[in-house]
């Protein structure tokens, strides 16, 4: 990654143990769900007869197709038409079409389900029309749905960039061998974005399949939501042990493939990317486009949010008062702050153990830390659980073993920002400062430190937001008494108090919506 | 060599971006089968006229013919695609997704494939060895092989290329230069070469365009371009002359260094180029060598007349000068142009 790097300089000691320390917390989970899947009561075939494992890894498999799909074919859409076609506004488009990035599964699954269920908002507005009953969206439809439409937006930001920084010189090469316009998004500039269109695409199967918020409101029964219901029931643990380890491999493959798509190298070019003109459309062609792009923001964006208000508003005229949703306000706001505080100071020895000492050990440190990215929470969270229970009682659903799951899970995004930002700290300036008479310490102090905190601060605010909108874990973990508003809006979601799930709704969207205004605005790694 | 036919005219190509006029009323000549190259420094324009003869950019006025057919005025573009002008571009634009092979096959329909074209194209560059490799994992030469077997595999009319040795270094662009000329003239493939460098201009083109400021200043044979330059600006783009100010009467201009025949009356530039003046070693000699820079094939002389004035001779590295050494000289030939203020 960092060609400058001390090759063969020995990594420092402390640096060494703490990172055995670290990696150690973190495959623990694994090996924890290893070991009980190697121990089980039960014999390995009464699972597949007993608990419809087929029908679940069916389900959970098809919702990946479908969402992987209908996601890569909405957010190649929208950039090529933002970045390639001369539309009026190009940039308000992108942006409104990426915001609903922010809106977390469980409160999109809201907004639909208390849009179109039979006591939902749609029946509400137009009983007078005669409307009493409609069929609802639920299911694998709504699943479907809900789930496209807040995730595309990865795969937009994804290839948009993948397609601005495409060097068009290749292009005009192609033209010049007798290619015309519409040849030439098909020989050249889509194959030349399979690697960002095949991270994306993957990306969004792995959010998929661990997603439990919109899958659980939805009622559409995949390996996630029937590990919470086992969990729920308390009969025996080795259902939830052996879908946790199931959701692991599969995720843990997709995870792997989604790496071999190497994107640095498909988006590298020589010296700066000679940038493509926008093709003109015809008015015919144009009003599609417009009415396309309009279409998916009215449906993951204006919809939802009409919705909320609506609901919010019909809320506080009844008299919800703020205390209702204070608890949660307070339990989200602590537990982000403190992961996100955590991982900064965790990250900082990994990365620069990664990128200034590439060892045998720092590899293989990155390459962990990368597939972990991809573990789904719900089961991370299951393991920790159960570690907890069997091995560790003192911190059976305490605040620490909440904090350590979070670790676990959004470390690598605190992670992938820092060593980003340390690509900056070349070799040479070590050297230099090193020679100029500091210590290893000193000039980790007065060099690596100053370049890289931006780098680690957006870190954080990633890790802040992610640890605010998460659920599952947070339903499998939390001490007693602690609250957080994703929490708050599952539970009023789920027994259909749409008011009440609209009121924090909009608070962790208000909160959310600071970091994330920073993130987007500034390039923090720099 | 003679050209008989000619095979594309540019004519009053202008472009500007904003109020900035990148290209002004460029006209050119390409007759078949030669090398043309033009030359400018960076900003003159030239990439931009390039770009414009292969269709990648629209000019906002003036007209192009190929083969007197016109193939872009006010009111006919011919897309680039259809107007069958290979490139070969400055960072190469070799596709990334495809290995040697399908790069140079990429131009080529199926049936032209099949017939043999891909494989003779891709032997008659030397790129058998690497035709299975990816872009990536060539050499800058070895692109820059595999960018102009590409572009040559559909028999274009003429190519283009831009800038093409540029991103090589100088051994390695000299050896490249030989085998692409040799290659353009083995084909007799018509070609337009852009390059700020001016041996390379002037070593391999049949005729050199020097471009300035989005302006043509002057368009002829490399010998002509280098020994009657019509400007002082055409004079220091190829060569590095001495440029001396004189006034001429009755066809005679006198200069600190001796008096010649003039074309032009008036207030003159007198271009006298290093090479054009033999210096002899001669204790009684009116100059003062300063300084010598020895390059190997040849050395350059700085010496001093009595007023201080200084000049720049070039002469073969036999004889050792050293700094103080009176010297003569004689001027074996001299350009003279009218001053411009």
């Amino acid at each position: 990654m960092n060609p400058d790097s001390l090759n063969g300089v020995k990594t420092p000691k402390i640096l060494f143990f703490s990172n055995i320390v670290i990696l150690s917390i973190f495959l623990m989970p694994i090996f924890y769900l290893v070991y009980r899947f190697l121990n089980f009561s039960t014999s390995y075939t009464s699972f597949f007869n007993s608990w419809n494992v087929l029908d679940l890894v069916g389900n959970t498999f098809l919702l990946f197709v479908f969402v992987v799909l209908s996601s890569l074919t909405v957010g190649i859409s929208i950039s090529i038409i933002t970045v390639r076609f001369n539309i009026s506004y190009p940039k308000l488009f992108f942006t409104l079409s990426v915001l609903p990035l922010v809106i977390p599964s469980y409160i999109g699954a809201l907004t639909y389900i208390s849009a179109f269920s039979s006591k939902g908002l749609y029946v509400q507005l137009f009983s007078n029309l005669g409307v009493t009953e409609i069929s609802g969206i639920d299911g694998f439809f709504g699943s479907w749905l809900v789930l496209t439409l807040f995730t595309y937006p990865y795969v937009l930001l994804i290839c948009s960039t993948a397609l601005r920084n495409l060097d068009s010189s290749v292009e005009d090469a192609a033209r010049s061998l007798g290619k015309n316009k519409f040849q030439i998004y098909t020989q050249v500039v889509v194959p030349r974005l399979k690697k960002p269109i095949i991270f994306s695409g993957l990306l969004v199967g792995l959010y998929v399949m661990s997603d439990f918020g919109a899958v659980s409101l939805m009622r559409y029964p995949t390996l996630t939501k029937a590990i919470y219901s086992y969990y729920e029931l308390k009969i025996d643990g080795d259902p939830v042990i052996f879908y946790s380890s199931l959701l692991i491999v599969m995720a843990l493959f997709i995870s792997f493939i989604q790496r071999g798509t190497d994107l640095s190298k498909s988006s590298k070019v020589s010296g700066t990317p000679k940038i493509s003109e926008r093709s003109n459309l015809g008015a015919k062609s144009k009003f599609f486009v417009y009415l396309f792009l309009v279409f998916i923001i009215i449906m993951s964006l204006i919809l939802p949010i009409s919705v909320l208000s609506y609901w919010l508003i019909r809320g506080l005229i009844s008299g919800n008062s703020v205390r209702a949703v204070f608890g949660g306000v307070v339990g989200s706001l602590s537990t982000s702050l403190i992961a996100a505080l955590f991982s900064v100071i965790i990250a900082i020895p990994i990365v620069i153990m990664v990128s200034q000492y590439r060892s045998k050990f720092g590899n293989f440190l990155e390459r962990i830390m990368l597939s972990l990215y991809g573990l789904p929470h719900i089961a991370v969270g299951v393991s920790i659980l159960f570690i907890t229970i069997k091995i560790f009682p003192s911190i059976y659903q305490s605040f620490t073993a909440l904090i350590i799951s979070y670790l676990i899970v959004f470390l690598p995004q605190a992670i992938a920002t820092g060593q980003a930002s340390m690509e900056q700290v070349k070799a040479s300036y070590l050297d230099a400062s090193d020679g100029l008479g500091n210590s290893k310490f000193q000039t980790f102090y007065r060099i690596t430190l100053p370049l890289i905190y931006r780098g680690l601060f957006a870190g954080g605010a990633l890790v802040f937001l992610s640890t605010m909108k998460e659920l599952p874990q947070t339903l499998l973990l939390r001490p007693t008494g602690l609250n957080t508003m994703a929490v708050d809006i599952w539970s009023y979601a789920s027994e259909g108090l749409f008011t009440q799930a609209a009121f924090s709704s909009f608070i962790l969207l208000a909160i959310s919506a600071i970091p994330t205004y920073i993130l987007s605005t500034r390039n923090l790694t720099k | 060599m003679v050209f008989d036919s000619l095979i594309l005219r540019a004519r009053g190509l202008s472009k500007s971006y904003g109020h900035e006029s990148v290209l002004n009323n460029f006209n050119i000549d390409i007759w078949e089968g030669s090398i043309f190259g033009i030359l400018g420094t960076s900003g003159s324009g030239k990439t931009t006229a390039l770009r414009m003869l292969a269709g990648f950019e629209i000019p906002d006025s003036g007209s192009i013919e190929m083969h007197n057919k016109i193939i872009f005025n006010n009111e006919i573009n011919l897309p680039p695609e259809n107007r069958n002008i290979g490139m070969v571009f400055q960072d190469y634009a070799l596709f990334p997704h495809l290995n040697v092979e399908k790069n140079i096959a990429f131009g080529l329909t199926k049936q032209e494939q099949n017939s043999g074209r891909l494989q003779e194209v891709i032997e008659m560059c030397n790129l058998t060895k690497y035709k299975n490799k990816i872009p990536q994992e060539l050499s800058g030469g070895q692109q820059q092989r595999v960018a102009l077997a590409r572009a040559l595999a559909p028999r274009p009319e003429m190519i283009l290329l831009d800038e093409p040795f540029t991103s090589l270094d100088a051994q390695m662009a000299r050896v490249l230069r030989d085998e692409v000329v040799s290659l353009l003239r083995e084909t007799e493939t018509t070609a337009i070469i852009v390059t700020h460098d001016q041996e390379e201009a002037l070593s391999i083109c049949d005729i050199v365009s020097v471009l300035e400021n989005g302006n043509v200043i002057q368009s002829a044979t490399p010998q002509e371009i280098y020994l009657n330059p019509i400007s002082r600006s055409v004079a220091n783009s190829v060569g590095d002359p001495n440029i001396l100010k004189g006034f001429s009467v009755d066809g005679r201009v006198e200069t600190s260094l001796g008096s010649f025949v003039s074309a032009y009356e008036g207030a003159l530039d007198v271009a006298i180029r290093p090479e054009c003046i033999e210096i002899s070693l001669n204790s009684t000699g009116p100059y003062t060598v300063k300084e010598c820079i020895f390059y190997g094939h040849d050395q350059v002389i700085s010496f001093q007349n009595n007023k201080g004035e200084e000049f720049r001779a070039r002469s073969l590295p036999s004889v050792i000068y050293e700094p103080g050494d009176k010297i003569c000289i004689e001027i074996s030939e001299v350009t003279t142009f009218p001053s411009k203020n």
